[in-house]
């Protein structure tokens, strides 16, 4: 896995050091790693749209098959 | 709704012109026949309840998956999705190959590239062992030398046995939303169900809008309950113990791999793309013999933040005596003695002798269902 450099302020590398097991990480790059992580699944996380009409086809099969009333 | 894993539900499924033109190819392109397992793997790529897969495997999201359990993109992804060829057939294959299913050609693959792989690394990488007695590395090893990964098109949907408890992830997501369940609990299951099976769904459902159990239907190891076997015994506790307002069923056709932690996370991203907000994982989740402690398969999800999917975890039920009722370790204060414990290999001796376990243990009407079967195992 080829992995990139990323800089941050000294105080905070510090901060998060000091708070390793609180925070539920082995090591601060595990920490920043997985609060990018959790942060980008929850920035694309969006909606599922699905269009009126092919939402209805649906509804007709889950109403042939005995899912919905 | 939900988000689909990776953020987009994937439909590689053809239209009726796109199947037609894709037919008209015929006898250009190689084709292979798959086994009946690859061919769910195909079909539940193509219907996005492997979002965000869009076919097999390439050579760099296959070692990133066995090397750190995510994609090369990061996204989670535990179990190598793969095509195996053999080293003849692969050197036939160019930009396109058939896949064919009992002979019906299920779908059109966009070959990316051909690749060879280590079968121990992958077999240790998902199982986490090599020993001959797991059912996963021995398939691992009876694998094709050569792996081929690609987009594919469905052209054929895969017939099934059940086709009324089959529905795509676009379904499940519209019966959510039409009963009104915003939060909805996932239940794998490859077993009939006893009532330490119904407690655990139960108490999740109390937390939710629904419940949605969904049991795998395909291959699995001797011994283990019918896959019909599983249906009705279900559909008679639904019958009986559950309301339609807050449970619902439908089937999963995917081989079970016995990969324990590694397949707890692969059946969480699955039931995220049903639309499930939450996903049950109990003891020894996926587990076969004693290849891996009873709650590795919880404590994975610890590496995985960003799943998108809340797992809940339970520890086992037992039926207490003295509380008098289904309990666990939590709840009960009371002595070893006291308790009955929910072991699979009892009920399923008793059954075997065509006998109804006490109805502390299993639903009498369950029970029944299972013992009207002449040979209810695999
Ligand atoms: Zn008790």
């Amino acid at each position: 896995m080829r992995q990139r450099e990323v800089k941050i302020p000294e105080g905070l590398y510090k901060l998060i050091e000091e708070h390793l097991e609180e925070l539920g990480a082995k090591s601060v790059e595990e920490f920043v790693v997985n609060a990018a992580r959790v942060a980008l699944q929850e920035t694309t996380n969006r909606k599922l749209e699905i269009d009126e009409k092919e939402k209805e086809e649906i509804k007709r099969r889950l109403r042939e098959l005995g899912y919905i009333d | 709704m939900i988000a689909p894993h990776g953020g987009r539900l994937i439909e590689r499924i053809a239209g009726k012109k796109e199947k037609e033109d894709l037919l008209s190819l015929r006898g250009e392109y190689p084709e292979i026949e798959i086994s009946r397992e690859l061919a769910f793997e195909v079909e539940n790529i193509a219907v996005g309840l492997f979002s965000p897969l869009e076919g097999f495997l390439g050579k760099e999201d296959f070692h990133s998956v066995l090397k750190r359990g995510r994609l090369a993109s990061d996204i989670p992804w535990t179990i190598p999705i793969v095509l195996d060829v053999d080293k003849e057939k692969a050197q036939e294959i160019g930009e396109g190959l058939f896949l064919l299913y009992e002979g019906k050609p299920i779908a059109w693959m966009e070959v990316q590239e051909k690749f060879t792989y280590d079968k121990d690394e992958m077999a240790y990488s998902v199982y986490g062992t090599l020993s001959e007695e797991h059912p996963g590395v021995v398939k691992v090893k009876s694998m094709k030398d050569i792996l081929v990964g690609g987009k594919i098109t469905l052209l054929n949907h895969v017939s099934s046995p059940f086709p009324k408890y089959k529905l795509t992830p676009k379904e499940t997501r519209v019966l959510f939303e039409t009963k009104g369940w915003r939060r909805v609990v996932g239940f794998q299951t490859r077993n009939v169900p006893h009532l330490g099976h119904e407690y655990i769904q139960k108490t999740a459902l109390t937390f939710v809008d629904g419940l949605f159990i969904n049991p795998v239907i395909g291959k699995k190891k001797k011994g283990d309950f019918k896959d019909e076997v599983i249906i009705k015994a279900y559909e008679a506790l639904f019958k009986y113990y559950y309301l339609p307002e807050t449970a619902t069923m439908a089937i999963l056709q995917m081989e079970m791999r016995y990969a324990g932690p590694r397949e707890a996370i692969h059946h969480a991203i699955i039931r995220k793309n049903y639309g499930c907000t939450h996903f049950i994982v109990g003891r020894d989740h996926a587990g076969v013999g004693n290849f891996y402690s009873p709650y590795a398969a919880q404590e994975i999800f610890d590496d995985y933040p960003d799943l998108g999917i809340i797992p809940l975890f339970f520890r086992s039920f037992f039926y207490c005596k003295k509380c008098g009722g289904v309990v666990n370790e939590k709840v009960c204060p009371h002595e070893e003695e006291h308790r009955i414990s929910f072991s699979g290999t009892k009920i399923r001796a008793l059954l075997m002798e065509g006998k109804i376990p006490p109805a502390e243990l299993m639903r009498p009407e369950v029970a029944k269902v299972i013992t009207e079967f002449n040979n209810p195992f695999v």
